[in-house]
């Protein structure tokens, strides 16, 4: 028995004494058992797939149906871009393309009517000839609707497929369009925001805060559109910009378009009239001209500058707009926006120190901002003194409208130099570092001109701009358009007005711009920025101020910012408030 | 080494290949389980997360400005505040009410902890006591004609 034992037996060390009986019977027994194990594994592998996979894969369609669309993949959508407090400005959501493949299309007629009639912006013909095609892909209709996806696959027609993609979606349809950007069909950014932080969206680990407060945005939209309805005008841009940090909480350029329809917007609605386009801004230079003046030469603002007659330099005549045609003092060459008065400011400032002011202001090179549509401005070249007048008023010297805003606002800010930006810093830790203040001119010239500009508002050309309780000031623009052969056009202006509250202490900047208006019975045919873009600002300051929950505060006449100016103003109006002052 | 020895040992050695071939079955029956699971529950995570960038946009679609703006002019008779119906000094508005009982100062041990939570006056008015019957009789009497 005991050679019987095949495991004794193999263990044992081959020896002489092995018959060759035994030899085939350990073979035997080895290889049937290796069948039987064979077969045992194919037994519980059948039960395993039949009994357990089987049941559990039925379990798990039914479970997973309707999820079926999600793959989980690793496919990150594009980052999304919200405004400063989360409002999505621009997303992306899984849509459906339907895709064909023309080879296992039985009856491509058919197949293309019943197409046309669930897709009706496909047309037959093109359909039909893509289909009899000899190809295995092709596109048929990217990003469709859930209803349409629905719809085809009801036709069941089986060389009809999908791929789900990602869509970019702008919620709030044109509202910041030109800031926020939009993307080809692929997801890449080509515009705006999307363009200029295309690689980190297309991570898709964060989301972009913009400074941009929609509430903020609709409201200025919504009057800078008024504005351009009312006087007829082609376009126009409006801004307002936060001075404590440079913060853009608006940026409207007008007529704008719906990004989720680019196909539909012409150029003429995707040009950026807010930081491409570069204007000459006429008198709220005057800003700059006088701040140049009062910094450069620190003269009494009983200056007198004689207006009286037309300023002649060579074959150029310099002419107001309504003459006060008498010796005007530095505040109300400034309240009248005289042109002649503004043309010797800059005269005495001088060429050199001028054009280094508008320099230091970054009037001379482009605006250095988050987006890539920034405009370069257009600067007299070679600067002749004659360019030193014309520029003292706005002339001959072109800069983008957030441009000229950031730049004021650099003046009225204490004299220190704003940077803009759309973004807000986020995720960075500890503290934000203060970014070194550069100043341009001095905490008095800088007084002095906030008086001035309150002096605007509540005296001179800017009265419509006027808000009880928040102090406004600023300064009305209204430049002639210059036509294709350099000449200006007297009937074809841009008006415009900066706004900056509350004066004592400015925080917010607020600019509206109106390319070409056009003088309405209301405002006794003027089409001027004190008639035109200063009610605008006055509406956007009261809905701003509304929703920003800003606290209106009243001052006495006396208290007033402009009150210690109101001694240089020497007109019939200006004597009544001298007179109002004796008595209070 | 005896022959009953040995058989015992084969049998013991494949009862033990038996279990352990059961238990490694079971094991990574369950592991495919889990794993079933852990990817349904992925796939149902990616499409709620997918739902809520759905209705995320959705809801600050219907929330436009504009639109707000529109149905509020529509269906609202409310308006945007002027600037004019702003007080625009507060100090010179009448007090408003007091509180029904007044705010009291709690004194605390200087040497206990901090409680974790400080009772805070009420502006409710407490609830009343309920009046026995006399009480009721009495107030009802004047009115009746005086009963007493």
């Amino acid at each position: 028995m005991k050679k019987y034992l095949p495991f004794r037996r193999s263990m044992r060390i081959i020896g002489e004494k092995r018959t060759a009986l035994d030899t085939a019977r350990s073979r035997i027994t080895i290889v049937s058992a290796l069948f039987v194990l064979g077969f045992i594994m194919v037994g519980v592998r059948v039960v395993d797939l039949t009994f357990i996979q089987g049941e559990m894969q039925e379990f798990s369609v039914a479970t997973g149906s309707g999820h079926s669309r999600v793959k989980e993949d690793k496919d990150i959508p594009r980052g999304n871009i919200t405004d400063r407090n989360g409002i999505l400005l621009a997303t992306s959501l899984r849509t459906a393309s339907l895709y064909a493949d023309p080879a296992i299309i039985a009856n491509p007629k058919e197949a293309a009517q019943a197409l046309v009639n669930i897709l009706p912006t496909l047309s037959y013909g093109d359909l039909l000839q893509k289909l009899q095609r000899k190809a295995r892909f092709i596109w048929i209709k990217r990003n469709l609707t859930p209803d349409e996806q629905f719809a085809v696959l009801s036709l069941g027609e089986p060389g009809f497929s999908f791929q789900s993609e990602w869509r970019r979606i702008y919620p709030q349809g044109p509202l910041a369009a030109h800031i926020v950007g939009f993307t080809d069909i692929d997801s890449n950014g080509i515009a705006g925001i999307e363009r200029s932080f295309d690689g980190l969206l297309e991570d898709g680990a964060s989301d972009l805060k913009l400074t941009l407060d929609i509430r903020v945005q609709h409201i200025v939209r919504r009057e800078l559109e008024r504005a351009i309805k009312d006087f007829n005008g082609i376009g126009g841009a409006a801004t307002v910009v936060d001075l404590s940090d440079g913060e853009i909480l608006a940026a409207v350029s007008y007529p704008d378009f719906d990004p989720n329809d680019i196909g539909a917007a012409d150029d003429k609605s995707k040009f950026n009239r807010l930081t491409l386009g570069v204007y000459e801004l006429g008198s709220v230079f005057k800003i700059f001209s006088s701040a140049a003046l009062l910094e450069t030469h620190g003269v009494p603002l009983s200056t007198g500058f004689d207006t009286r007659e037309p300023l002649v330099r060579g074959r150029f005549t310099i002419r107001d707009y309504h003459p006060e045609k008498r010796v005007l003092s530095i505040p109300e060459v400034f309240m009248h926006s005289s042109n002649i008065g503004a043309a010797m400011m800059g005269e005495m400032v001088g060429t050199q120190n001028l054009k280094d002011f508008y320099e230091d202001l970054g009037l001379l090179s482009p605006l250095s901002l988050e987006i890539e549509e920034v405009g370069r401005p257009l600067v007299p070249e070679p600067w002749r003194d004659l360019s030193t007048l014309t520029a003292s008023f706005g002339h001959g010297i072109a800069v983008s409208p957030l441009q000229m805003t950031v730049a004021a606002g650099s003046i009225v800010a204490d004299g220190t130099l704003i940077r803009p930006t759309f973004i807000i810093p986020e995720g960075v830790t500890g503290a934000p570092k203060k970014q070194p203040e550069i100043r341009i001119i001095s905490p008095q010239t800088a007084h002095r001109m906030r008086q001035m500009m309150r002096l605007v508002v509540t005296d001179g050309t800017g009265k419509n701009a006027a808000v009880s309780g928040y102090r406004v000031g600023g300064k009305t623009g209204t430049a002639e358009k210059p036509d294709a052969r350099g000449r200006y056009d007297r009937k074809k202006q841009i008006s415009s007005f900066i706004g900056f509250f509350p004066m004592d202490a400015p925080r917010y900047a607020v600019y509206v711009m109106v390319d070409e208006p056009k003088g309405t019975k209301a405002s006794f045919g003027y089409a001027t920025g004190g008639w035109v873009a200063s009610p605008a600002v006055r509406k956007i300051i009261e809905g701003m101020a509304a929703v920003l929950a800003i606290p209106p505060m009243d001052l006495p006449t006396a208290q007033d910012l402009s009150a210690p100016l109101r001694k240089y103003v020497h007109d019939d109006k200006g004597a009544k408030h001298l007179a109002s002052f004796g008595t209070d | 080494m005896s022959r009953r020895k040995a058989r015992v040992s084969v049998l013991l050695a494949l009862v033990i290949a038996v279990l352990a071939g059961t238990a490694l079955f079971r094991v990574s029956q369950q592991v495919q389980t889990a794993e079933d699971a852990e990817r349904h529950l992925r796939i149902s995570v990616a499409s709620e997360k997918e739902a809520i960038r759905v209705l995320d946009a959705e809801w600050d679609y219907l929330n436009r400005p504009d639109r707000l703006e529109k149905l509020s002019q529509e269906y609202l008779n409310m308006q945007q505040p002027h600037t004019e119906q702003i007080e625009h000094t507060p100090a010179v508005l009448p007090d408003v009410m007091s509180p029904v009982i007044e705010a009291q100062t709690i004194a605390l041990d200087k040497g206990a902890r901090t409680p974790m939570r400080v009772p805070y006056p009420r502006t409710k008015p407490q609830r009343q006591q309920p009046r026995d019957f006399q009480r009721l009789l009495d107030d009802v009497a004047p009115a009746a004609g005086g009963a007493r």
